[in-house]
């Protein structure tokens, strides 16, 4: 008798999990955000701010605005970031998190000077997160073309990591100290010997090349003139005179490029650096 | 026991009605195209349900979404995934063709060949000899080779009108060889071929006069002065007309290509990459 009522009491248990599986809502708001952190892991925002934004409507929650905030920052959806963002600013265990990435948009969304003077202000400052604050201060200086920091500052802020101390001291060097190409300079040595503005400027085939055709149709000029030729002797001439120019006015842009080249390889890899370092700012 | 399989089977049927519930959801989106939450909806489906079928079709039809919405990158990402789960022969078979079909519109068209290749020595696939040929002379078409595209539309039987469209691009475009030849034997006449006649004239006139200065400059016994000039001015002019001449064809050959390809894209009815 007795296993006759356990028995049956084992089949309803079993009927009633199956029966409530069944109505396992994949729309309820538990599995949205189950689902919404699926997404968040597979780097697919725009969907994980979807399915978050419906789930924020049940439930409070303030892990996933500040995940909803993150993912707005890199969608680079920057207004309805401080939104989300300013939700944590009072009596929110992650106010201190919140303001930090605050702080990361004003980053991105200011100038250089506008920022630090923002940043001057202290409004809504993360105290507790104030060397990372500090360090985009610094980071910002790397991305305008006036004024010099100092140098002991910006070394300093960077201590705690090797790394980052010895990239922050090459790219300030290589920023404020190039070493530039004179183009003034570059076209004067090509006008005294054809070729050695471009071999100045580190274009060493096009410096040679320049020097010998140069001096070959003067020579030639020089040669026919001599012996009576006159149509081959102003043809050479002809040839000579545009090579001559050719090569300072192929000197000056040399030395052009090489500083242009200069200055956008190191804005691409200060860009790259901090861009792959996330500014130095940590994910929460 | 016949209680508790009963059960277990109701738990099952349950779950395969909600999944297949999710499916539809998703399938209607698609054919809405409305692509964005089609794919949110696959998604969706491979997360709640995660068995080997909801696996390929998910992702095959999360590859169709992006490829619809020229995301091929995407696409072929998902295509390989759902690859990845399919069991059967046909599932197999269209999921490559799509994954070719993606690198073709991508551009990647060695990624496509390989892939047809790989169809076409697969025994499994031999029945399916006029879709392979049909998708060789589109290959062919994206690889500019209008001749062999013929002649697979031809293999492939019932496409007379690609075929036409293909003889007909054949029968426009400039032969780049030809082309070569002519200006090799007389500067200029290259670019007359391919109807640019000024360009031609200024070509055959620059030749002429440079080599009539080279030749001045050997008569003369000037050998050296001849060696400059002939390297720095005729080379240059007879060189460079042959580069001209086939720079022009090059032109003209794309223009015509385009023109085929914006045809067939506008105004082609049947299965398109």
């Amino acid at each position: 008798m007795l296993y006759m009522i356990l028995k049956k009491c084992f089949f309803l248990l079993l009927f009633f999990t199956s029966l409530i599986y069944s109505q396992t809502n994949y729309l309820s708001p538990e599995n949205r955000k189950l689902f919404a952190d699926y997404l968040y892991n597979q780097d697919d925002y725009l969907r994980a701010f979807d399915e978050y934004r419906i789930y924020l409507q049940t439930f409070e929650n303030d892990t996933v605005k500040l995940k909803i905030g993150q993912m707005l920052i890199d969608m680079k959806r920057y207004s309805e970031a401080e939104d989300y963002l300013k939700m944590l600013f009072w009596g929110s265990l992650f106010s201190e998190e919140a303001k930090l990435n605050y702080y990361l948009i004003k980053y991105k969304t200011l100038l250089p000077r506008d920022f630090r003077s923002f940043t001057g202000q202290r409004l809504y400052y993360p105290e507790k997160y104030n060397i990372y604050v500090k360090k985009l201060e610094q980071i910002s200086y790397f991305y305008q073309s006036y004024g010099n920091p100092d140098s002991t500052i910006m070394f300093e802020t960077f201590n705690d990591d090797s790394l980052a101390f010895r990239k922050v001291k090459e790219f300030y060097y290589r920023k404020y100290y190039p070493e530039k190409k004179s183009v003034h300079w570059a076209a004067g040595l090509s006008a005294v010997i054809p070729g050695l503005g471009k071999i100045y400027t580190k274009n060493y085939s096009d410096g040679v090349t320049a020097f010998i055709v140069n001096g070959l149709c003067a020579y030639l000029a020089y040669s026919n003139f001599n012996a009576k030729h006159l149509t081959r002797g102003w043809i050479f001439t002809g040839l000579s005179a545009l090579f001559y120019g050719g090569n300072i006015y192929g000197s000056i842009a040399s030395a052009n490029i090489f500083n242009a080249k200069l200055s956008l390889d190191l804005s691409e890899e200060i860009s790259n650096f901090f861009s792959d370092k996330n500014f130095y700012i940590p994910k929460f | 026991m016949n209680k508790f399989i009963l059960i277990l089977l109701c738990f099952v049927i349950h779950g395969t009605v909600k999944a297949q519930k999710l499916k539809e959801v998703a399938d209607s989106l698609y054919l809405a195209e409305n692509y964005f939450d089609a794919v949110t909806e696959y998604k969706r489906l491979l997360f709640f349900y995660n068995d080997e079928k909801n696996k390929h079709y998910a992702n095959f039809m999360i590859g169709n979404c992006y490829k619809q919405g020229a995301k091929y990158d995407e696409a072929i990402e998902y295509f390989s995934k759902s690859l990845l789960y399919a069991s059967l022969d046909e599932e197999i078979f269209n999921t490559k063709i799509l994954l070719f079909r993606v690198n073709l519109l991508r551009r990647t068209t060695q990624n496509a060949e390989q892939l047809l290749k790989e169809i076409e020595n697969d025994y499994r696939f031999n029945d399916s000899a006029n879709t392979i040929n049909y998708w060789k002379g589109w290959l062919c078409i994206f690889n500019d080779k209008f001749k062999d595209a013929v002649y697979y539309f031809g293999k492939a039987g019932s496409n007379n009108e690609l075929k036409l469209i293909c003889e007909n691009t054949q029968k426009q475009l400039y032969s780049l060889t030809k082309a070569k030849i002519f200006s090799y034997f007389l500067p200029g006449l290259g670019q007359f071929y391919t109807g640019e006649y000024l360009s031609g004239f200024l070509s055959l006139s620059w030749v002429v006069l440079s080599g009539y200065l080279t030749i001045d400059a050997f008569v003369s016994e000037r050998v050296f002065d001849g060696i400059v000039l002939g390297d720095l001015l005729f080379l240059r002019f007879y060189g460079g007309n042959i580069q001209n001449t086939e720079k022009f064809v090059i032109e003209k050959n794309n223009s015509i290509i385009n023109r085929t390809l914006k045809n067939l894209q506008e105004n082609y009815k049947g299965i398109k990459p």
